[in-house]
């Protein structure tokens, strides 16, 4: 993000108002590790550095870094929980926050960090993840039935039609929810959740388009036979990348396309143990547990009618 | 005006299918046992439809006599298998139309169906309506051109909460307050943008208008996403931390438009019926739709309602239910 420099002359104020050399030392330290104020101000390790000139230095280097969401995302903490046992009062936090609010960034009170504001912007890391950090977050993968078999029994623009729609749907799903479609190919996508309460976003997200792909095949399909989709919703812990292959070499992906390949049945919805109970009790009894799955740990979601 | 087709079979829904969509007409399909009730409790201008393929002669005499002694209504018969002889003698007997077997075969239009009315004493244009004020109802899809004072054919969308009396009592005002605004916001943001609007509103429900314009009837969507959605719109737009039960009918009929909190003095068959429907007949956790509605149900999703009896003389479908 750009920082402008009323965003740093107001972090410039809450750390020095309020922030000992000391502190003030520790979280520059773990936004960049081995970091050396003395060096970066020139002053002797034996001076005292005017609490000001410190904190200017740290922002200044901050703002190089582009870590100052991070900083800022820290004082938050910081007055919230306190700092190695000792708690603070951070003046102009308020300002800050809506400083961030006005550059489209709103605070995500579950992963303690700044993310876009979805009607401002819509980007891959949510303006927030780093390429080689690693976060806990929710994914949901989705694949066409019998992909090939459509592909061969219909016209080309009668499948373009069908597949748009589809990737709309799930756009539109996921997006909603603030979740992120991080790759879409012709027969399937996945879609990623970040934000608060992403286990039960993506979950949900599952449903509608299960829902909305039911009413679609009903009254809007030209396909020789029904658009089905087979879907899988896990969460676990996943290193960014920009690059997707380096994405689903990891071992999150890896189940979630184990549930999804192996667990899931066409036009239901599988989710692992580990989703099921960050889901609301309303949600969660929605899921019924897969049959002949290892532990029981996969549940599913099939839209079934009465006869 | 309401068109009665008494028959046994299935296909003369299709038969019907272009009718349906005629403004002013409302197509009612109910078994051949019915026609004695259906001429008993008549009090209003109609046209009826007698299927007599499996009808005895003597049975189908009977019935001739039963119609054409009626009064109010007006009776064509409908022979899809070409059994009777003499067509003519039937319109001796009183028939102001006859569908045989090609005609049965090719299908019913506008315009050959609004010949036959005009051998009846209604005036076709105005589909015999007038059952507010005996006025033409004009049918608009535009809020615009709604003036209040006037008859209008409108889709009446009956929603309500199914809430236990003991969960009512149970809780607090703030609660239930917050009920009600969670509700009311909810639906405004749903109905909205199929130009529906709240009308006569209570604190868990009421009715929701949508002008018609004889073509389609999207609330019918509107309202099956409705039900299909329902944990979903539990989780995200309630957050009470409980499965939400509705219930929801369809109905299309006239009635003067007022603006919300403006319709006490509303006098309307309509919408009386709709409230009836909507705590008579309608069931909890149930989206139910009637036979002026059926016809407008979106190619495909019709196997998705089944019929589930007649109300005040109205068949009644209902959505088929979810089951796990």
């Amino acid at each position: 993000m750009r920082s402008p420099n009323s965003l740093a002359n107001l972090c410039v104020h809450a750390l020095a108002e309020s922030i000992d050399s000391r502190t003030m030392i520790g979280i520059a330290n773990e936004l960049m590790p081995n970091y050396d104020v003395y060096a970066r101000t020139g002053f002797r390790q034996s001076m005292v550095i005017p609490s000001r000139d410190m904190a200017q230095q740290i922002v200044a280097d901050i703002v190089a870094q582009d870590r100052m969401l991070d900083l800022i995302s820290a004082l938050i903490a910081i007055q919230e929980s306190g700092h190695m046992g000792r708690t603070y009062s951070i003046p102009r936090l308020r300002a800050l926050v809506q400083e961030l609010f006005e550059q489209g960034y709103v605070y995500d009170t579950e992963n303690g960090v700044f993310v876009e504001n979805p009607q401002v912007r819509k980007s891959r890391n949510w303006g927030t993840l780093t390429a080689g950090r690693e976060y806990t977050m929710a994914f949901l993968r989705l694949d066409i039935v019998k992909n090939s078999q459509l592909v061969r029994t219909n016209s080309d623009s009668v499948i373009r039609k069908a597949y748009a729609h589809l990737r709309d749907l799930v756009v539109s799903a996921t997006e909603k929810r603030n979740g992120r479609v991080w790759h879409w190919e012709g027969d399937g996508g996945l879609c990623a959740f970040f934000i608060a309460d992403k286990h039960q976003r993506a979950a949900l997200a599952a449903l509608e388009i299960i829902h909305e792909l039911d009413i679609y095949n009903k009254v809007a399909c030209s396909l020789s036979s029904p658009l089905k989709v087979r879907i899988a919703v896990h969460g676990g812990p996943c290193e960014y990348s920009d690059n997707m292959e380096t994405v689903t070499k990891n071992e999150t992906l890896k189940r979630l396309r184990e549930m999804e390949e192996d667990y899931t049945q066409p036009q239901t919805v599988t989710i692992s143990s580990v989703v099921k109970v960050m889901l609301d009790d309303v949600v969660s009894n929605e899921f019924l547990p897969v049959n002949h799955n290892p532990e029981g740990r996969y549940y599913n979601y099939a839209l079934k009618w009465e006869q | 005006m309401r068109v009665y087709v008494l028959s046994d079979s299935k296909d003369a829904k299709r038969f019907f299918q272009k009718i349906g969509r005629l403004k002013g007409f409302e197509l009612l399909f109910l078994p051949i046992a019915d026609c004695r009730k259906v001429v008993k409790k008549n009090d209003k201008p109609t046209l009826l439809y007698l299927d007599i393929t499996t009808l005895s002669r003597a049975d189908r005499n009977k019935h001739l006599r039963l119609l054409s002694a009626a009064d109010n209504l007006e009776f064509g018969i409908l022979d899809p298998k070409g059994t009777v002889d003499d067509a003519a003698s039937l319109i001796h007997q009183g028939a102001f139309d006859y569908v045989g077997k090609s005609l049965w075969k090719d299908g019913f239009g506008a315009t050959r169906f609004k010949q036959a009315v005009g051998y009846t004493s209604y005036d076709v244009e105005d589909g015999g309506a007038g059952r507010e004020a005996g006025a033409a109802v004009p049918t608009v899809d535009d809020w615009s051109r709604i003036v209040p004072g006037m008859l209008y054919t409108f889709c009446f969308m009956f929603f309500e909460l199914d809430l236990d009396d003991d969960w009512r009592k149970k809780s607090g005002k703030a609660h239930l307050d917050r009920v009600t605004s969670a509700l009311e916001m909810h639906l405004q943001r749903v109905v909205g943008p199929a130009n529906g609007r709240l009308w006569i509103w209570g604190e868990y429900g009421g009715v929701i208008l949508f002008p018609f314009d004889g073509r389609s009837c999207d609330p019918i969507l509107l309202c099956y996403r409705l039900m299909l959605n329902r944990t979903i719109i539990s989780a995200e737009d309630y957050h009470f931390g409980t499965l939400l039960s509705y219930r929801v009918a369809l109905h299309i009929g006239t009635t003067t438009y007022q603006p919300r909190g403006s319709t006490g003095t509303i006098i309307s068959d309509t919408v009386n019926f709709v409230f009836h429907l909507g705590h008579g007949f309608a069931e909890r956790g149930n989206f139910y739709l009637t036979s002026a509605v059926h016809p407008y149900v979106p190619e495909g999703l019709e196997d998705s309602f089944v019929q589930c009896g007649v109300f005040e003389g109205i068949e009644v479908f209902r959505m088929r239910r979810r089951v796990r």
